[in-house]
């Protein structure tokens, strides 16, 4: 983590949450880890910080899972450096995982309205 | 892309994840630099972010499947045997030199069974290839295998159970047409018999099965054996004509070198010249080839496609049945005679598959001792290194890991051994087959082969399991707190283990007490054999082999009727009698001497004697013709 990130803003993420995040982020097309890391971390307004020790493990259960698959490109270093591109699999298992969270993040928010709204 | 991660790619996709992460942190330093940050911080920055590359990487591959890991943690594992045997190379030494005899000696034994009682013969359709014995059941307590007669065999060939018939007759003959005069042994069998084995000349061709010559054709095919040894090799050896005692012979055929006639003893398998015969014309009597009496000693036949020898055999009971109402004369139901079909192989292995078995059971039990000696080794060993086993725990090795890594050190001490034993095996191959009688049908095809080199793996894997077992098991129960407290203290190991120590000196024992008792009845056996009255003095006594010519046409015959053998008898009595050293002199026929190989006895007698009765059966006895001076001459006694 970078020392600009104020802690509080960390999350820790659930068991599966992770891959349904690594593919959401690879819908925008094939991405090496580094570039998932930074993906993440700026669509989630710098609340979400993957670490490497779990990106890696998940990008590597997905692959051998056929949601994913890689090939190697360059990097702005001029690196040799993997890529990784959703597969008809994982496309099809990330629709599955969207509208099961919209369920949950629907539920939430009912839960978490304000106490006022409910007696009206 | 690649789903699967065979174990074999592992090296590679270790190099392309710590590519990956290089680049990762690259990237990150770059932007860190792209953001205003000066190069060494940032790359410093990028690094503490990225964490412990080592751990992630790990944490990676735990990802890829179990089959890769497995293989890993095993090459792990026998890395570190070799290594903690190469520390203690006196015991290293020892065990698999104990090992090695082991194994050695039971492959050794194997690869005999192998080549003679786990290989079908070498001929095509093998399984089809039945020998035919006619036996006396009801007589002297069953008379097997007597032999067959003339009529017999047209009635088997009529009965369309097989394909063909042979019987055979075996002769020594004097060779003479070639370099020197050779004797030779003499095979007259019917002209289907080199059709009926399904074997081919090298050289030449062999009879035609069609042949219906009722005596010999005066046709020889001859063995490898005798055209180097009397022709040089020679390809114009086709067509020469030879004389076998009296009668001339056309070389029509020579077999390849491998071809050995399927034959018990190995006399019979050292054949060098085949005639073919008829069975039913001259030399032999019209009245020899119409009795239903045993004439030649059996046959030889190939069941019809797709019967099986039982089939085959209720087929023949009923024929049988048949005859024996037809000629109750020459069957008489007190004889009851029958006739019995034999795989060919056992024919040929005779009696030599029990003792074989046996002998492999013996090494066998060797290699148990063996293995219960390495095991007592090992326990020992555990035991000075329980220190070690009790450290590794406390430091977080896995019980499981600990119990499957001792597991290994045993089963690569094994194949160690095993690996020595074949070694040995190859390197001695000329010596080890000396020791095997020349005697063992099918000597030619022993080989190291493949069966054999897997059976020697399998032997080890299974010895390094059973010797590794105790200490591994040992290992996995280790009391931790226990041993360390006990550091400095000379130790001989846990109650538990001391007492497997001894259960294990026990089953040793046991082992050695079967070897031992086995090989002491078998000594002592031979010991009685060696001391068992003969009923006569074999001292001083020699025995001259030879015959009259016995022409194929008979008007040739100088010898026709018992009366015209009696001068030249006479005086061979005579002038032997005549020679300085000589006491006594007898004449017999061939089935005469005492204790000889039954191999070639057509002239031994089958009587059944009229009115005689032991046990309630008739008795039956084999004699032959001998002159009144026989039993002074061999000191009979009884």
């Amino acid at each position: 983590m970078s020392p600009k990130d104020p802690p509080t803003s960390r999350i820790e993420l659930l068991q599966g949450t992770l891959d349904f995040i690594i593919l959401q982020a690879l819908r925008w097309g094939p991405c090496h880890g580094y570039g998932i890391v930074q993906l993440i971390r700026s669509q989630s307004a710098n609340v979400l910080q993957v670490e490497t020790g779990s990106l890696y493990p998940a990008l590597q259960r997905l692959m051998r899972q056929g949601a994913i698959s890689q090939e190697w490109g360059t990097s702005s270093t001029d690196r040799r450096v993997r890529m990784y591109r959703l597969t008809a699999k994982g496309r099809s298992r990330l629709a599955a995982e969207r509208s099961k969270w919209e369920q949950l993040t629907q539920a939430m928010a009912g839960l978490m309205a304000p106490p006022a709204a409910e007696e009206r | 892309m690649s789903v699967f991660r065979w174990p074999w790619n592992r090296d590679r996709q270790t190099d392309d994840l710590a590519d990956e992460f290089r680049a990762h942190i690259e990237m990150a330093a770059a932007d860190r630099v792209a953001r205003g940050e000066a190069p060494w911080e940032a790359r410093a920055a990028a690094r503490r972010e990225f964490g412990n590359p080592g751990l992630v990487q790990e944490i990676s591959r735990d990802q890829w499947g179990r089959a890769g890991m497995w293989l890993e943690r095993l090459v792990q594992d026998v890395r570190f045997a070799l290594r903690m045997l190469r520390r203690a190379p006196g015991f290293t030494t020892v065990s698999i030199l104990t090992i090695a005899l082991g194994i050695g000696a039971t492959t050794a034994i194997f690869s005999v069974v192998d080549a003679t009682l786990l290989h079908p013969l070498p001929f095509p359709h093998a399984e089809q290839l039945v020998r035919i014995e006619d036996d006396f059941a009801g007589v002297g307590g069953g008379a097997r295998d007597v032999g067959m007669s003339t009529p017999e065999w047209r009635d088997l060939q009529r009965s369309g159970i097989f394909q063909q018939i042979s019987p055979m007759w075996f002769d020594d003959n004097n060779l003479t047409g070639s370099a020197r005069p050779q004797r030779v042994g003499q095979m007259s069998v019917a002209p289907n018999y080199f059709a009926m084995l399904g074997v081919k000349p090298q050289l030449g061709v062999t009879f035609d099965p069609a042949d219906a010559t009722p005596g010999f054709n005066e046709q020889a095919v001859i063995s490898d054996g005798l055209w180097k040894r009397a022709f040089g090799g020679d390809s114009s050896v086709i067509g020469r004509i030879v004389q076998v005692d009296s009668d001339s012979y056309r070389i029509i055929g020579v077999m390849p070198s491998g071809f050995q006639p399927p034959e018990p003893t190995r006399g019979a398998r050292a054949t060098d010249t085949w005639s073919a015969f008829g069975f039913s014309g001259a030399p032999l009597s019209h009245e020899s080839v119409v009795r239903r009496t045993p004439l030649f000693p059996g046959a030889i036949a190939r069941l019809n496609a797709g019967l099986t020898i039982a089939d085959a055999q209720r087929r023949v009971d009923a024929l049988v049945e048949t005859l024996r109402r037809q000629y109750p004369e020459d069957y008489p139901s007190r004889s009851d005679w029958r006739i019995r079909l034999v795989p060919l192989q056992d024919y040929v292995m005779g009696d030599l598959r029990q003792p074989l078995l046996f002998l492999l059971g013996a090494v066998v039990l060797v290699l148990g001792i063996g293995c219960a000696n390495v095991a007592n080794l090992l326990l020992a060993r555990a035991t000075s290194r329980g220190r070690e086993l009790a450290v590794r725990q406390a430091l977080g090795g896995a019980r499981s890991r600990l119990v499957r890594q001792l597991l290994t050190e045993s089963i690569v001490l094994s194949a160690l051994g095993g690996v020595v034993a074949i070694a040995l095996l190859l390197s001695t191959r000329s010596l080890f087959i000396r020791l095997v009688p020349d005697g063992v049908p099918r000597f030619n095809d022993i080989t190291v082969n493949w069966e054999v080199l897997s059976f020697a793996l399998v032997a080890s894997l299974i010895a390094g399991a059973a010797f590794g077992l105790a200490p591994a098991l040992h290992a996995g129960r280790l009391d931790v707190t226990r041993v360390l407290k006990q550091e400095g203290r000379g130790s001989s190991g846990s109650r538990e283990q001391r007492r497997t120590r001894r259960l294990i000196v026990v089953a040793e024992f046991a082992l050695s007490l079967v070897l031992m008792s086995a090989a002491g009845l078998l000594a002592r056996s031979f010991w009685t054999m060696l001391r068992a009255p003969l009923g006569f003095d074999a001292h001083d006594v020699t025995v001259v082999r030879t015959r009259l010519p016995y022409p194929n046409d008979p008007k040739e015959d100088l010898y026709p009727t018992a009366a015209a053998e009696e001068p030249f008898a006479r005086e061979l009595m005579r002038r032997i009698k005549e020679m300085p050293g000589v006491e006594s002199v007898a004449l017999g026929s061939g089935a005469a001497v005492p204790l000889d190989h039954p191999e070639r006895d057509q002239t031994q007698r089958h009587i059944l004697i009229d009115g005689a009765e032991q046990n309630g059966q008739s008795v039956f006895v084999t004699g032959s013709e001998v002159t009144p001076e026989y039993f002074i001459c061999c000191e009979c006694r009884w």
